[in-house]
C-alpha cells in the first residue's frame, strides 16, 4: 500500500546532467533516483519507492545567468563577470505524486514544500494523502522512470548518483497516460 | 557527455560483430581519423578541436603534414586527463574550457571526471549523431542502428570524393540520409550503394551544395518498422557554438507502427504496402520536431498531420488532386489509429465510423425532392449539419434527421447504435471520430 501526496505548482524545471554548454535546455520529464532521493531527505521520511510526474506545457523563459569565475579586462583593469541570458523549457502546472510507505511519513511530508528543482519551482502539497495499491498508483497519468539494466530496451544513462559515489543510473521511462499537451486536440469539424 | 555512453556501445557492439576489441583510442585511429579528419575537408566540425584550428607554423612544417600533427595535439590533450579538467575543444559535449563561460554556471565541481578512453568514446558517440530536418540530432542505443551508422562512414566519404562540389562536415545530416536507407526494406547488404541517389540529396543555396537533413516523421517510420519492441530511447541535442539539450525522449514505436498495420486494413483494395510507401513519404506533420519532443515523448499525437485543423474547420470537399486525395488518406489514417487505440468491446471505432458515414451517404441520397443537380439537397443540407463536435448537437441533429424523413423506421436503429457509441467518448476522442466520419462521407460520396 502506497500513500499518495500530491505536490502542484507553477513551474517545474530539472536540468538534464548532460547539459553543461547549453544555450537552450528543455527540463527533463521525470525525476531521476538521485534527485528522489535528495527530495526524500529534505522531506525527512524513511522511503520514496514511487513517484510520477505529469505538467500541462512547456513554456520558455529566460534566464540571466553569469559566469562562475571573473572575466579579466586588461585593457579597462577591471574585472567582472558579465551577464548573459540562458532559455529554459520549464514544466507548466507540474504535478508531482510521491508514493510514501507509511502514514507518518505521510504527515510529515504533507505540510512541506517540495522545490523541483530550482528554488523558484515550489511545489506545495494538496491535502492529505491517499491510499493506493501499488497497481492503482500505476494507473496514475504521468511519467516514472523505473531502475533497468543498460543492456534493456529503452534503457537510458541518465546520470550519476552523487549519493551513491557517482555510480550511473540506467532507467527506463514508463508512461502513462500522457500529459494534458496530448489532449488539446479538439478539432473544430 | 552522452556522446560517450554511445561510444561505448558502439566499441561493445564492434567487438560483438567483428571479434575485435578495440580500445576507444585505436578505434580512434583506426576508424574514425582516417575517414573523417586526415583529408583537407572534414567529416566533422567540432567546435575549437584541433582539427578546426589554423594550422600553425609548427603544424604546416611537421613531417607527418597537418592533420597528423593535429591528432598527436588530441592525444596529449586526452593524456593529460583525468588530472586536467575537460573542455568541450577536445571532449565532445563537455563544458566549455574556464569558468569565464557564459556556461561555466552549469558545471557541478564533484562530477566525474573523465580519462583518455572517455575522451575518445565522446568523439565515436559524436559522429553517431542522427540529424533530423530542423537542426536537431538524435543518439540512438540500438546495435542495429549503430552498426548501420558506422558502415555508412566510409561511403560517406566515397562519395565526397566523387563530388568535389559538395561542402564537409555534415556527417550527422549524412548520418540521417544513410540510416533512413539502410533501414528501408530495398536495402541490400550486398550492394550498400544500391538505390542511393547522392545526387538527389543535395540542395544548393548561395553557391554552397550540401546535402539535405531527412524529415524526421519518415525516419520514425522507419525506426518503427526496424526497431523491435514497444518503447525505443533517444537522446537529443545539438551541438554547436552552445549546445542545445531536447533531453531523453522515448520513441513510442508501438504506437507509430500502427500506422502502417491500419494502412493495410483500410486501403487494401489499392495494393497496401505501396501505399503506405507513397504515404509515409508525404507525410508532415503539425508539429516540428522540437515542439513534438515537448510532451515528453513522441508517438502518435506528435505525428498529427500538418493542416488537419485547418482542414476540418473548412468544409472538407472531395479532393481535387492526387495529392489532395493521398493527404485525405493520410487525415483518414491518423484519425483511425488515434480511435484505434482505446478499443471497446464490439466493432472498432474507425469501423463504426466508416458505418456512420455510409448511413448518413444513404439518408441524404434517399431525398425524394426534386434534385437541382448542384448544391446540396434538403437531406444533404442536414446532414451536413451533423458533423458537429458538440455531443448534445450531434444527438439533436440526428432526432432532427429522423423526424424529418417518412422513412425514419429505416434509419432509427442505426442511429441510435451512433449514439450508444459515442455516448462512452472524451470530448475529443468524440471530435476526432467526427472528423474521421466527416471524411469517411466525403470519400465514399466521391466513390
Amino acid at each position: 500500500m502506497l500513500y499518495a501526496l500530491k505536490f502542484t505548482g507553477p513551474f517545474g524545471f530539472m536540468k538534464p546532467w548532460t547539459a553543461v554548454r547549453d544555450g537552450k535546455t528543455n527540463s527533463l520529464q521525470f525525476l531521476t533516483f538521485s534527485t528522489l532521493e535528495g527530495i526524500r531527505q529534505k522531506l525527512g521520511v524513511t522511503a520514496i519507492p514511487r513517484c510520477k510526474l505529469s505538467w500541462g506545457g512547456v513554456g520558455w523563459q529566460q534566464e540571466v545567468t553569469q559566469p562562475r569565475g571573473w572575466v579579466v579586462e586588461a585593457r579597462q583593469q577591471r574585472m567582472s563577470r558579465p551577464r548573459a541570458v540562458l532559455e529554459r523549457g520549464v514544466l507548466l502546472s507540474p504535478v508531482l505524486v510521491l508514493g510514501l510507505v507509511s502514514a507518518e511519513d505521510a504527515h510529515k511530508a504533507q505540510g512541506q514544500h517540495v522545490c523541483l528543482s530550482r528554488n523558484e519551482d515550489v511545489l506545495l502539497p494538496t491535502g492529505p494523502a491517499v491510499v493506493l495499491t501499488s497497481a492503482e498508483f500505476d494507473a496514475l497519468p504521468g511519467f516514472e522512470l523505473l531502475p533497468a539494466d543498460p543492456d534493456e530496451a529503452g534503457a537510458m544513462l541518465v546520470g550519476h548518483d552523487r549519493y551513491q559515489a557517482n555510480t550511473p543510473m540506467y532507467g527506463v521511462l514508463s508512461i502513462t497516460v500522457p500529459p494534458p499537451v496530448a489532449e488539446d486536440l479538439l478539432l473544430s469539424i | 557527455m552522452y556522446t560517450d555512453y554511445i561510444g561505448q556501445r558502439l566499441l561493445r557492439v564492434w567487438l560483438e560483430r567483428t571479434g575485435e576489441e578495440l580500445t576507444a583510442r585505436q578505434f580512434f585511429d583506426t576508424q574514425i581519423y582516417p575517414l573523417f579528419f586526415a583529408q583537407d575537408k572534414l567529416l566533422q566540425w567540432i567546435v575549437n578541436s584541433p582539427f578546426t584550428q589554423r594550422p600553425s607554423a609548427a603544424a604546416r612544417l611537421s613531417p607527418g603534414g597537418v592533420r597528423a600533427y593535429q591528432l598527436a595535439q588530441l592525444h596529449e590533450l586526452a593524456d593529460a586527463m583525468p588530472a586536467q579538467r575537460p573542455d568541450a575543444s577536445f571532449a565532445v559535449g563537455y563544458p566549455a574550457a574556464g569558468t569565464g563561460a557564459t556556461t561555466s554556471g552549469q558545471v557541478w565541481e564533484g562530477a566525474p571526471r573523465p580519462n583518455a578512453e572517455a575522451v575518445f568514446r565522446s568523439w565515436i558517440g559524436a559522429a553517431l549523431g542522427v540529424g533530423v530536418a530542423g537542426g536537431l540530432c538524435l543518439l540512438l542505443h540500438d546495435a542495429d542502428v549503430l552498426w548501420a551508422l558506422c558502415e555508412g562512414w566510409s561511403h560517406y566519404r566515397t562519395l565526397l570524393d566523387q563530388h568535389p562540389q559538395v561542402k564537409g562536415n555534415q556527417v550527422e545530416t549524412w548520418n540521417g540520409q544513410w540510416l533512413a536507407h539502410a533501414l528501408s526494406s530495398s536495402y541490400d547488404p550486398a550492394q550498400p550503394l544500391a538505390g542511393f541517389d547522392f545526387a538527389g540529396l543535395l540542395d544548393e543555396r548561395s553557391g554552397v551544395v550540401a546535402i539535405r537533413s531527412h524529415a524526421w516523421v519518415s525516419l520514425l517510420f522507419h525506426l518503427a518498422q526496424h526497431l523491435p519492441g514497444p518503447q525505443s530511447a533517444a537522446y537529443v541535442y545539438s551541438l554547436g557554438k552552445t549546445n542545445r539539450t531536447v533531453g531523453f525522449i522515448p520513441l513510442r514505436l508501438a504506437e507509430i507502427r500502427t500506422l502502417p498495420q491500419l494502412c493495410h486494413r483500410l486501403f487494401e483494395l489499392s495494393g497496401a504496402g505501396e501505399r503506405w510507401q507513397v504515404l509515409s513519404e508525404t507525410y508532415e506533420t503539425r508539429l516540428g520536431f522540437a515542439a513534438a519532443c515537448e510532451a515528453g515523448s513522441v508517438g502518435l499525437v506528435a505525428l498529427e498531420p500538418a493542416k488537419l485543423r485547418d482542414v476540418a474547420v473548412a468544409a472538407a470537399g472531395p479532393a481535387k488532386t492526387p495529392a489532395a486525395a493521398r493527404q485525405q488518406e493520410i487525415y483518414q489514417l491518423w484519425l483511425a489509429a488515434m480511435l484505434h487505440q482505446e478499443s471497446i468491446p464490439g466493432p472498432t471505432l474507425p469501423e463504426a465510423a466508416d458505418r456512420l458515414a455510409l448511413v448518413l451517404l444513404r439518408y441524404a441520397a434517399h431525398d425524394p425532392g426534386p434534385h437541382k443537380g448542384r448544391g446540396l439537397t434538403k437531406y444533404g443540407q442536414l446532414v451536413e449539419q451533423t458533423f458537429t463536435r458538440s455531443l448534445p448537437g450531434f444527438i439533436k441533429q440526428l432526432t432532427e434527421l429522423l423526424k424529418a424523413t417518412p422513412e425514419a423506421g429505416d434509419f432509427r436503429e442505426e442511429f441510435q447504435d451512433a449514439v450508444a457509441l459515442v455516448g462512452e467518448l472524451t470530448p475529443a476522442r468524440f471530435a476526432l471520430f467526427m472528423s474521421l466520419v466527416r471524411f469517411r462521407y466525403v470519400a465514399h460520396d466521391s466513390a
